[in-house]
């Protein structure tokens, strides 16, 4: 499931790049900020999987 | 600010020492284990692939394009966050084959000779520019601290070094099975170090620049203007190909490849790497933007791509400068080593071994190694060389694109490995070919002609490779090279190589390549064929590293257990050579006999089963469940309680199972695959003829192992692949308990026959013996009386002799149903005085050492008559004055008496006989062979057993094991004996 939501969420950023670059473009360091925390998600998803999966996806 | 040359001398000596340092003490094993080895470290070198582009180029990114910049941090990221869609098939690939660069991978999927080294000529030529931007980078950086040093010499000596390092510390070994644990930590090291050094500017930025974060968010919102005006964002589309550019950049880029696949053979870091190497550069590109925004903020003149280094120098910070130097350093060295060492491996390996053969008197691996090293040098020196046609170039990012779109042509061809199965060579080569076509037409060489043109005339540049250019160059060269790839691949078909390789890459393959059998039968042969083509130390020593390896002996003869041997070999001899070269070595002298799909049936089930496992990870859906069923009906065969194995028509072993192995004592994986001739002689001669025979059934054979006697019923099953299926029962118990029961009824039979005999003898005797009493009466004769008196003695000796009969008739019956404690010393004690009473001592001594403590419950008479029986025979057995020795112990609850005399003992066949009735050991007339039989009676009434065995030097010990009754007190009895006694 957490996968699935990791490679759904990977391909969504792929298809609206351009949308997410224009995020962050009128706010300040809040704005510039919150284009980290879906890859700082990404990130802690990954962890979570790799803990629970182990040598599964090897 | 300006530094001296003996600062920056000082400063780069000081890193490198401890680059070096590290390296040498990892490689001395003076650095812990635990961290040299350690995943962080692994996972962290992989920053490696953060070098000037990262460090500098991203700022003049985001100087250009605004947040852009990210996608070149999230692009390399998202090939980590989505390793099981490609990252983890190529590792599972690279890992299981010990492939050690990219073209390996190609040159294993699509299997023709020339692919190799189509790949890393391509690679070469696309990687090059990337190595000069390290080499631009790092002399640029020099001169904006100190404008008086030649970029040129620094360059030279900078480059110098790398080569140096690369060579020491990346070219040791001439296989990559042996890891350079040293290059590893340095280049954790290194990316620790840039990491920090990044860090720590982008926190002075905002500290000293800005003064805090508050102020810096209030600039931000206040200069709006400002902020739009650097950011002009790209297109969708072109976001999306550059997103896609450095994707590719990260799973193609041969120096990304070499730190998380060669240089590493543990699945754990990949894994680990998922979410460490995404927060790696998380970190990394946080930091771009607050540098960018205070060299914004301080109106910094100096190029973009320099602003770290700027930043210091503009702020008056030494500290800050000589960070971003070292970081700077640090990124650019990274690079400049692991892609040298990736290139010239993989140069070797597929561009100069297939051009030039090494005659088989020279050593193998020095000339690899040599050549390496030669090649390390010669990449290095091309780099430079490209370098000073760039020197005027300051544009480091757009220089970098020029790579990465070369290395986005590999994509294609990569993905189709692992996710088309009619993917083929051709496709993979016009798919290169229209890739680099348009690449070179329209960015590189361009580019080139540009540079040269430029620098020659000294005018200004004509060519400026701006974001059309190379987007434009990207989109179509990477259009037109899928579309080449998908046509070429669907006009030709697949070879069968490829389609056994395209089975092997693909997870949810049906097909399991079937390679065939050896031409070659046994180990020594294979090492002859090898001899031939990688000399003979070499060969020697990859079949000795081969037999290691899977714990094979020299003396190894299955055909099986050789193409095992056959493909280890290959697979290690690919980590020193690569895929082509070890392939074209092992298709010309260690071929396969190709068969047609009909003769498959040949292939020994040891082999599928070698295969099944191999490739059980693969199976997924009904090949999955399949496999399952095969292995539960295999399991099933293992676990059956009788003993199976099957021939094949050849009389080769197919299947030994566990009942088997325990009945045999012989390993399965021992006999596998083997004739049964092989097997002890004594299963050949019981197999073979029954084998050979017409009958389906041998039943009560007997065989004699080494270490015991058998006795088994054989049946044998002719099944329709003309396999032999033969079912072996151990019978040996019940034969054992057959006899036994046996043995009862004839002694019972004995003992009837004994209790008529006495019976009908006694009455007769009894009125001889009465009538001889009364000769004395009747006369005083002395010659009669002399007869009466050997009448009424003879009388005496036969009714001795019935009442043996009569009491051995009855043995069995009795039932000790009052049994008291027996004090066996004292019984014993009472047999030796009885004994003495006798007249035929023959001066024997008795010692009876038998512990106090020592009751049993029982009969204390009839344990007399055990004794004095006993201790009879030891006396009548004994030489002359000498000792019988009783002895009594006790342990787990028995008791073990112990009555040893210095007769002649007994030999193996009397020591059960002895205790059989009628069986006697002495003279004619001397012994009615009944009293062992008697005491063995009374013994087992007494839950006891009895043994004899000879001893050394002479004499025999006769051993009474009996049941122990614990008293809490002396003499005082607090257990009865309950069961009855069985005999």
């Amino acid at each position: 499931m957490i996968e699935r939501l990791i490679t759904f969420v990977v391909l969504g950023f792929f298809v609206f790049v351009a949308d997410f670059g224009n995020w962050w473009q009128p706010g300040g360091l809040t704005a510039w900020l919150s284009n980290f925390l879906i890859w700082s998600l990404l990130i802690v998803a990954c962890y979570f999987v790799t803990r629970q999966r182990g040598g599964e996806d090897q | 600010m300006s530094f001296s040359l003996a600062q920056i001398f000082t400063f780069s000596l000081f890193y490198l020492s401890i680059l070096f340092g590290s390296a040498y003490a990892t490689e001395r094993g003076w650095l812990p284990r635990r961290i040299t080895h350690s995943r962080f470290i692994r996972v962290v070198s992989l920053g490696v692939f953060a070098g000037a582009l990262s460090f500098y180029g991203t700022l003049g990114f985001a100087a250009n394009f605004g947040s852009s910049y990210l996608l070149y941090y999230f692009g390399a990221s998202a090939v980590f966050l989505l390793a099981p869609l490609l990252l983890n098939p190529i590792a599972r690939i690279a890992l299981a084959h010990k492939l050690g660069s990219l073209a390996d991978v190609f040159a294993f999927r699509y299997p023709r000779p020339w692919v190799g080294g189509v790949v890393s000529l391509f690679l070469l030529i696309g990687a090059i520019p990337l190595l000069a931007l390290q080499i631009q980078a790092i002399a640029y950086t020099v001169h904006l601290i100190n404008q008086e040093i030649s970029r040129d010499g620094l360059a030279i000596i900078f480059c110098a070094t790398m080569a140096v390092f690369a060579i020491l510390f990346g070219a040791r070994h001439v296989s990559t099975r042996d890891k350079h644990e040293g290059l590893v930590v340095a280049l954790g090291l290194e990316s620790i170090v840039k990491l920090v050094a990044f860090i720590a500017i982008a926190i002075y930025a905002v500290n000293s620049v800005f003064g805090s974060i508050s102020n810096l968010n209030d600039w931000l919102l206040t200069n709006q203007p400002l902020q739009a005006h650097v950011e002009r964002e790209l297109s969708e589309g072109s976001s999306r190909m550059l997103l896609l550019t450095f994707f590719a950049g990260v799973v193609a880029m041969p120096h990304m490849f070499h730190v998380l696949l060669t240089e590493n053979d543990d699945a754990g870091v990949i894994r680990s790497a998922r979410w460490g190497f995404p927060l790696y550069m998380l970190l990394l590109s946080l930091c771009v933007a607050p540098i960018f925004w205070a060299a914004e903020f301080l109106e910094l003149s100096s190029p973009a791509e320099f602003f770290a280094i700027s930043l210091g120098i503009a702020g008056n910070s030494e500290t800050m400068v000589l960070l971003a130097f070292i970081g700077g350093f640090a990124a650019c060295s990274g690079v400049l080593i692991v892609l040298t060492l990736a290139l010239a491996t993989m140069s070797v390996n597929h561009l100069v071994l297939p051009l030039y053969r090494v005659s088989e008197d020279r050593d193998f691996f020095s000339f690899l190694l040599n050549t390496r090293r030669a090649l390390i040098c010669g990449i290095i020196l091309l780099a430079y060389g490209l370098y000073k046609l760039f020197i005027e170039q300051q544009n480091l990012m757009s220089l970098g694109l020029v790579s990465f779109v070369a290395v986005l042509q590999f994509l294609p061809g990569l993905v189709g490995a692992f996710y088309w199965r009619d993917a083929n060579s051709y496709g993979l080569l016009a798919g290169l070919l229209a890739g680099f076509l348009f690449w070179g037409a329209m960015l590189f060489f361009p580019l080139l002609i540009d540079i040269v043109y430029s620098n020659l005339l000294g005018t200004q540049h004509l060519f400026s490779p701006g974001p059309d250019i190379w987007l434009v160059t990207s989109a179509i060269s990477l259009t037109a090279n899928t579309l080449a790839y998908i046509i070429f691949s669907r006009l030709n078909i697949a070879s069968h190589a490829e389609q056994v390789a395209a089975a092997e890459c693909m997870r949810d393959s049906l097909i399991l390549p079937y390679q065939g059998e050896l031409g070659v039968s046994s180990v020594s042969e294979i090492r002859r064929q090898l001899m031939q083509a990688i000399g003979e130390p070499a060969a020697v020593a990859q079949v000795d590293l081969g037999l290691n390896d899977l714990t094979l002996l020299e003396s190894e003869q299955r055909p099986f257990a050789l193409v095992q041997l056959r493909n280890q070999i290959e697979s290690n001899l690919t980590s020193i050579v690569g895929q082509t070269i070890a392939h074209r070595i092992f298709a010309q002298y260690l071929p396969f006999r190709q068969t047609k799909p009909g003769q498959a049936a040949i292939e020994s089930l040891g082999s599928r089963e070698y295969r099944f496992e191999r490739h059980q990870s693969n199976l997924t859906g009904l090949a999955a469940e399949l496999d399952n069923l095969r292995r539960y009906h295999r399991q099933l065969l293992q676990d059956l309680p009788t003993a199976v194995c099957t021939l094949d028509g050849t009389g080769r072993i197919l299947t030994w199972n566990r009942a088997m192995i325990e009945l045999t004592d012989i390993e399965a994986e021992s006999v596998l695959d083997y004739p049964f001739q092989m097997l002890p002689s004594y299963w050949v001669d019981l197999l073979d003829p029954f084998i050979q025979s017409a009958d389906a059934d041998r039943l009560k054979a007997e065989v004699r192992t080494s270490e015991q006697s058998l006795t088994l019923n054989l049946h044998k099953e002719l099944t329709d692949t003309g396999d032999i299926l033969i079912v072996i029962e151990n019978i040996t118990e019940e034969q054992t308990l057959e006899r036994q029961v046996m043995h009862n009824h004839r002694l019972a039979a004995i003992g009837q026959l004994a209790a008529g005999v006495a019976h009908e003898v006694g009455n007769p005797i009894t009125g001889i013996a009465c009538l001889a009493q009364n000769i004395p009466i009747e006369t005083d004769d002395p010659e009669l009386l002399e007869i009466s008196r050997q009448i009424l003695e003879q009388t005496a000796r036969i009714s001795s002799i019935l009442n043996a009969l009569i009491s051995f008739a009855h043995r069995g019956k009795e039932v000790i149903s009052q049994a008291e404690p027996v004090k066996l010393k004292q019984c014993i004690d009472e047999a030796i005085y009885l004994l003495s009473l006798s007249n035929d001592t023959k001066g024997i001594k008795f010692t009876n050492q038998v512990k106090n403590d020592l009751y049993t419950p029982g009969d204390s008479q009839r344990l007399l008559q055990v004794f004095v029986n006993i201790l009879s025979n030891a006396r009548d057995a004994s030489p002359l004055q000498s000792e019988v020795f009783v002895s009594g112990d006790s342990a787990a609850e028995r008791i073990l008496i112990r009555v040893t005399d210095q007769g002649h003992g007994i030999s193996e066949e009397e020591r059960d006989a002895i205790f059989e009735p009628f069986y006697t050991t002495k003279d004619p007339g001397q012994g009615t062979g009944l009293g062992l039989a008697i005491v063995t009676t009374i013994i087992q009434e007494h839950q006891g057993k009895i043994t004899a065995e000879p001893i050394q030097p002479s004499g025999t010990c006769v051993t009474i094991d009996l049941p122990l009754m614990s008293l809490p007190g002396a003499d005082t009895p607090t257990r009865r004996l309950t069961s009855q006694a069985h005999s």
